[in-house]
């Protein structure tokens, strides 16, 4: 292309793109494990980077968890039907903590880095009644849970889930004790697919794998 | 076109932007930086190894870049131009560093070129930085912003036949080209700026 309508400067541009045409670029990537290794790196320069401490072992969050054998598995997403379920995921969701730009957590050495937050409060009185946070840990992104006063299981149990922004799509994460604080692994792809909103809801034994409709508290992760 | 990441380092926001990292790195955020590498860490690895024509030194480099990085991290300005320029600058002074540790351990290459004790960014790295970095903010711009670049300069199209291939108007190709070649040369201002 003729360009006697470029300034100088953006004819300088434009000749070093014509390089490109007898010179493609062909991008090198760093060899897999250096992401590791600068871990390490900035570990050794200051020691309270990365996480040191207990290390949780992987059925030492409770026997409770059994009851879904496929804990292994990546959880699939449930389409809910419940309407009051969704009249209350249309309303009810708590405005995030910060939408727009990304809030970067400072570091949790004890654990890992902290990647998001949420307050859980109830869907009818917002009194804060636990917390949510992400985590990355060396196993990798763990959802963590800590209630402010322990709360109640009766005959039931809890259950921890992930809604979609769309208020209609969830996935379970796994059972809480409601007792102390406990973390459920989870996946990035999870969080990016917009499953941001933490659920935990009353549930009975009744062989009924979806959300009974009985939402304890909620709150949505500032991703 | 999608610019090339690394591969196989999960991070949990890949669409954040460019600003979002730079305030995230200031701010002492060990996943804002492991989020630059995933983003930047082919066009460092790329840039070290056409500088310096070997894999492993290209990797040494490459490491010492982002270790570098999170270092002086406090003197990164949060602006959305700020990444990928400095990252840049600090790769020229670790290939500059490297280069002269080798030229020094070499010492009858040395003698026979009498190299002066003070070795800066060659003006060669600065084109090879230079080249590199303009060819990864274009694969960024995406299309067909990117498309109308690469046919208007690197296949030299008239723009007249862009407009016809594309199905665009004639003025706004001239528009994308015009706002296209300005992203870029800010884009470059910000990685001269830290040669």
């Amino acid at each position: 292309m003729a360009d006697p309508d470029l300034t100088p400067s953006e004819r300088e541009i434009a000749d070093t793109l014509r390089f490109l045409a007898h010179d493609p670029v062909t991008w090198v990537e760093p060899p897999a494990g250096m992401w590791s290794r600068i871990q390490q790196a900035l570990s050794a320069a200051e020691p309270a980077l990365g996480t040191t401490g207990d290390q949780r072992s992987p059925g030492s969050v409770g026997s409770v968890r059994q009851l879904h054998t496929t804990r292994e598995e990546r959880p699939r997403p449930r389409n809910i039907t419940r309407r009051s379920l969704l009249a209350v995921a249309a309303g009810g969701l708590i405005a995030g903590l910060g939408l727009g730009a990304i809030s970067w957590q400072q570091l949790d050495s004890r654990r890992g880095d902290v990647l998001a937050t949420a307050e859980l409060t109830p869907l009818d009185a917002p009194d804060q009644l636990g917390s949510a946070q992400v985590l990355r840990t060396p196993a990798g992104l763990e959802l963590r849970l800590a209630a402010a006063r322990p709360f109640e299981v009766q005959s039931g149990y809890i259950e921890v889930w992930l809604i979609n922004r769309d208020g209609r799509r969830m996935v379970s994460v796994g059972v809480y004790s409601g007792q102390s604080t406990e973390s459920f692994p989870i996946t990035a792809d999870l969080l990016q697919q917009g499953y941001v909103v933490v659920d935990l809801s009353r549930e009975v034994f009744d062989d009924d794998p979806t959300h009974s409709g009985n939402s304890l508290v909620r709150g949505q992760l500032n991703v | 076109m999608a610019p090339p990441t690394v591969s196989g380092v999960e991070v949990v926001w890949p669409d954040c932007s460019d600003a979002d990292v730079a305030r995230g790195i200031a701010e002492g955020s060990a996943e804002a930086l492991r989020l630059a590498f995933q983003r930047w860490g082919s066009l460092i690895h790329t840039i070290a190894l056409r500088a310096l024509g070997d894999a492993h030194d290209a990797e040494e480099v490459t490491q010492q870049v982002f270790v570098s990085a999170w270092a002086s991290r406090r003197q990164l300005r949060p602006d959305p131009e700020a990444l990928p320029g400095w990252l840049v600058g600090i790769a020229k002074h670790r290939i500059a560093d490297l280069r002269r540790m080798r030229m020094r351990s070499d010492r009858r290459v040395a003698a026979a070129h009498q190299l002066s004790t003070q070795t800066t960014s060659t003006s060669l790295d600065d084109r090879v930085a230079e080249r590199l970095v303009l060819a990864y903010e274009l694969e960024r711009l995406g299309d067909p912003r990117a498309a109308i670049l690469r046919m208007a300069f690197v296949e030299d199209l008239p723009q007249a036949d862009i407009a016809a291939r594309l199905k665009l108007p004639l003025n706004t190709v001239k528009s994308h080209v015009r706002r296209g070649l300005a992203e870029l040369r800010q884009r470059l201002e910000e990685v001269s700026k830290h040669g």
